[in-house]
């Protein structure tokens, strides 16, 4: 009887638990066990399943006879329980005291916070077989290291680092299987494995009925998750389900329609990235209960306040299946090590001068938070927790710098470039970047001052370095260079002209980065990235993505966007020349000498429209050809000193363009959702005005062949909304040190 | 003033299948030749000048116009064609162009053409008899921007499409003005759709352009059928 009735309740949960273990727990050792022994396991495990009755006694008798009696008990009951619908009050209890443990730790508070990042995405790669073996030993550590806080043992603390967990894990769970048949397959193969493989081996059995109880934990962690994490990704289709429904509900439904449940939820799903390579944090539980999100001892209460949660972390959005459909073959057709993966991260950390100088727009800020050691401690774990390959910054006090950050930086392994806005400026920009993947092999600092210009009077300056991706495989391969740039253009919302002028001369530093390489035969890549102070597909911004801008009669305070000062009576708009001559700077946005005869390892005399037109009045070309037939109203026009600007700016030069095919990573909107990401926020409001800009080919088939050289997004860190941000009460906030958000990309070179 | 054909003489390279065409082609060149007798005075090829800018190619310019009430025949366009010059250099560009009126303010049914030294604006010259041309329509006022922009695009060998490039054209009509830019092979898909992409970017058109590319087989055919002639000669 009790056998039966242990079968059937145990095979639906067990089912569903397996089915869901593989995506969602993939980094618990025990799991990884199973799935290990999957393989060898699943067929043993038909053979053996024709004495189903037979091996489920047996394993009866084994789970209460069990050898690790402080575990299996609990499971037991536990899985009683969730059969007949009891839901989870023991797990809840079981996590508000673990959570009334974590408020005794509260400072530890922003540390938990980066770990949660680094939890939350180390959770998410685990496809490769090398990873799910790290993933293990962390585990294990991390497990005994948390387990001497849990009264209730092991248990307490899985169910509770579910909820950190799932965002991630979950999202994984449809890629991590490339197909969902082999991982429906597999949960077949594990289901059967669980009914009959424990009892064949006694010595098996330990770790076998820890595998059950992970999945019962599952099952607890999968609602948590689905309550908390739902809308995080966009899958507003489950939340309304979940959050509305009490477990049971949700236990019954998943029951019954487990298939339609979680592979439904897998549709949405973004797929992991490979190696994403962080440390492994505490124990992700310690993190996601947060005293600030959970104050009170129901559990219920907490899960009903999740919307605060999903802005306590932001979420990594992994785009490398998205941005090219040919992967696979990719994965499978080029090897590894023709491929170069890293990092760069663009932050605006805040200068504490300006900080004090604008102190209005920080009202709502509380003393601490601002203060520059608390705000320089945060920045500092937040570069540990990403270490990011690159690091632009801006808005980097010089000595604040020179103190502390380039120590702190040069100890992580970084070597930096820095420069300080021109005048009595105090702060600038700094390149930062791992020696052990780049060399520098050209710095150009640029100031956007110029003392013959009444246009360029503004002290901004920027940074264009050409960096050498270095192989750990040897002289084999070399990667082509990449050029970074990082700037800061002017805030001023009104002054677009100086904006537009102090970009062209990024941009004609760039291309002047990129003609060189191509002297020295080498194709090079681009990353731009800063603080631009113009809003997305604002003029500005659209002359860096579309390559061209039409600014004839243009509003300046259009070119930004940052404010819209339509309503006023009088604008000063835009009209050629955009730039004084003297800047060296054609329409291009390319430097005039650059603009001589190119393109002679072809053969070819090219010469562009801006070199030509220069040639148009010079004296060889003024004097009549003698043997011109002079035919009236033909050939009998005379060129005139009038003429030195035959069509009048407003219908002919009233465009600036450059040829560096640039994309954002950031898209304007939040993935899946129309809410506006931000970038920066402070008491007058609110937008993205940093990016991260790279460069893509354009016009060329996505082809699986040479022509798919150059950089590949492969994911980027997660923006947030202002109303995200509001809730944690603004920004710089006790989280995010700054009035910016760090902005991260990963991306691959091939 | 050089006669193309004299030059074409000097140039051994063989570009251009005229040097050594049929005695059909002969006869027809020796035609021409006599018809333009008062400019082949000068023998000497164009050259760049001393310190000037060397142009890849070396161009033409042709300027055509239709006398009003005469219908277009293959007399009448041979008739009215006109070599205005040739050039060598960048400076040598400047010094015609500069001394031309603007498209724009051209009156009548006129052209101005453009062509590599050696090849005839008309569809039945072996450059261009297996080509076709980009036509972009231009409502009034916009013509003479984009004809500098195109020709300074060509000259400056912006099109990257090797020899492919034979001339460029802009009509002067009614009520509406015709750029076009025509090469050797209307069959090389890849390479009209560089010219229209480089056309795209180098004339700043608004986004709605149309761009229309037409064979000049097609050309001479629908020509054939609105004269009822069987052979044509002529060109835009």
């Amino acid at each position: 009887m009790i056998v039966s009735l242990m079968y059937y309740g145990l095979y639906p949960l067990s089912q569903l638990f397996i089915r869901l273990s593989e995506s969602w727990w993939k980094h618990q050792p025990v799991i990884i066990n199973g799935k290990a022994a999957c393989d060898g396991g699943a067929r043993s495990c038909r053979k053996l399943n024709e004495q189903q009755t037979a091996l489920l006694d047996q394993w009866c008798n084994a789970g209460t006879a069990s050898q690790i009696p402080t575990h299996s008990p609990q499971e037991r009951r536990e899985a009683e329980g969730l059969v007949e619908s009891r839901s989870l009050h023991e797990i809840g209890e079981v996590v508000v005291e673990q959570k009334s443990e974590m408020e005794e730790d509260t400072e530890k508070t922003y540390w938990q916070w980066a770990k949660i990042q680094t939890a939350a995405d180390e959770s998410k790669w685990k496809s490769s077989s090398e990873g799910e073996r790290q993933r293990f030993q962390g585990m294990v550590t991390e497990t005994g290291g948390v387990c001497p806080f849990m009264p209730t043992g092991g248990f307490s603390y899985h169910s509770g680092s579910y909820q950190a967990a799932p965002s991630s894990a979950l999202t994984h769970a449809g890629s991590d299987n490339h197909d969902l048949l082999k991982s429906l397959q597999e949960s077949q193969a594990c289901t059967n494995r669980n009914e009959s493989i424990e009892p064949t081996a006694d010595g098996a059995e330990e770790s076998e009925n820890d595998s059950s109880k992970v999945l019962v934990n599952m099952t607890s962690g999968l609602f948590t998750s689905g309550n908390v994490y739902g809308d995080d990704l966009g899958t507003r289709r489950s939340e309304d389900q979940v959050s509305n429904g009490s477990f049971t509900y949700d236990l019954s439904a998943l029951l019954a329609d487990n298939h339609a449940q979680s592979f439904n939820n897998h549709t949405w799903l973004q797929p992991l990235p490979t190696d994403w390579d962080f440390t492994a944090g505490l124990g992700l539980s310690e993190v996601v209960h947060h005293p600030l999100q959970f104050s009170d001892t129901s559990y219920y209460n907490g899960f009903q306040e999740n919307t605060n949660f999903k802005v306590m972390w932001r979420v990594w959005e992994d785009l490398s299946q998205t941005s090219s459909p040919c992967i696979p073959s990719h994965t499978a057709c080029i090897a590894p090590e023709t491929k170069f993966d890293f990092t760069i991260m663009s932050y605006n950390i805040l200068a504490q001068d300006l900080l004090e100088a604008n102190s209005e727009l920080y009202a709502h800020c509380s003393e601490h938070v601002l203060t520059w050691e608390n705000r320089l401690q945060n920045i500092l774990k937040e570069l540990l927790t990403w270490e990011p390959d690159i690091i632009c910054l801006q808005e980097v006090q010089e000595n604040h710098f020179q103190e502390r950050i380039y120590p702190a930086l040069i100890e992580m392994g970084y070597d930096c470039v820095y420069k300080r806005r021109t005048g009595t400026k105090t702060d600038g920009c700094a390149v930062c970047y791992n020696t052990k993947c780049f060399t520098t092999l050209s710095v150009r600092l640029l100031e956007f001052h110029r003392h013959d210009s009444e246009l360029l009077d503004r002290d901004n300056v920027g940074i264009v370095l050409l960096l050498q991706p270095t192989t750990a495989h040897g002289e084999g391969i070399r990667f082509r260079p990449i050029c970074v740039a990082n700037t800061h253009l002017l805030f001023n919302p009104r002054r677009g002209d100086v904006k537009l002028a102090q970009l062209a001369i990024v941009l004609a530093e760039i291309d002047s980065v990129v003609r060189q390489c191509k002297v020295e035969g080498h194709e090079c890549e681009i990353i731009l990235c800063g603080d631009f102070n113009s809003l997305p597909n604002m003029p500005l911004y659209q002359l860096i993505v579309t390559g061209q801008l039409y600014y004839h009669g243009l509003p300046n305070w259009m070119v930004s966007g940052q404010e819209d000062l339509s309503h006023k009576t009088y604008h000063r708009r835009l009209y050629a020349p955009l730039w004084p001559k003297s800047l060296g700077i054609n329409d291009n946005c390319r430097y005039y000498d650059a603009c001589e005869p190119e393109g002679k390892e072809s053969g070819k005399l090219q010469y562009n429209h801006d070199f030509l037109r220069q040639l148009r009045y010079c004296p060889a070309a003024c004097v009549r050809p003698p043997d011109l037939e002079l035919i009236p109203g033909v050939t009998d026009n005379t060129p005139t000193p009038e003429e030195t600007q035959p069509f009048p700016p407003r219908h002919f030069r009233n465009a600036i363009c450059h040829g560096l095919n640039l994309s954002s990573v950031y898209s304007r909107n939040i993935s899946g959702t129309e809410q506006c990401a931000v970038t920066t926020l402070h008491m007058h409001g609110a937008a993205m005005v940093d990016y991260i800009f790279y460069s893509t080919r354009r016009g060329h088939a996505r082809g699986c062949d040479d022509e798919e050289k150059g950089l590949k997004l492969l994911g980027r860190l997660a923006l947030l909304s202002e109303a995200d941000l509001w809730s944690l009460n603004g920004l710089p906030n006790e989280i995010f040190p700054s009035d910016h958000l760090s902005l991260l990309a990963k991306f691959q070179l091939c | 003033m050089n006669n193309k054909f004299d030059a074409l003489k000097d140039d051994d390279s063989g570009d251009h299948d005229q040097d050594n065409g049929s005695p059909k082609d002969g006869e027809k060149e020796r035609n021409e030749d006599e018809e333009k007798d008062q400019n082949t005075t000068k023998k000497k090829a164009v050259v760049p000048g001393a310190g000037e800018h060397p142009l890849q190619y070396n161009y033409t310019f042709w300027y055509s116009r239709r006398t009003p009430g005469r219908p277009a025949s293959t007399q009448s366009y041979e008739q009215n064609i006109k070599q205005i010059g040739s050039f060598a250099s960048v400076e040598q560009f400047w010094r015609f162009y500069s001394h031309m009126i603007r498209p724009g303010d051209l009156t009548g049914h006129s052209d101005f053409h453009l062509f590599k030294e050696g090849i005839k604006p008309m569809w039945e010259d072996d450059a261009n008899k297996s080509g076709g041309k980009w036509i972009i329509r231009l409502r009034k006022g916009l013509a003479s921007r984009c004809w500098e922009n195109l020709i300074l695009a060509m000259l400056g060998e912006q099109f990257m499409v090797g020899e492919e490039i034979c001339g460029a054209v802009v009509s002067v009509r009614f009520q509406e003005d015709i750029i076009s830019i025509w090469n050797k092979t209307a069959s090389d898909q890849a390479t009209t759709a560089r010219i229209r992409d480089t056309l795209r970017r180098v004339l700043n058109l608004p986004p709605n352009t149309i761009m229309e590319y037409k064979t000049h087989t097609d050309s001479i055919k629908a020509w054939e059928d609105f004269h009822g002639l069987v052979n044509a000669s002529g060109g835009r």
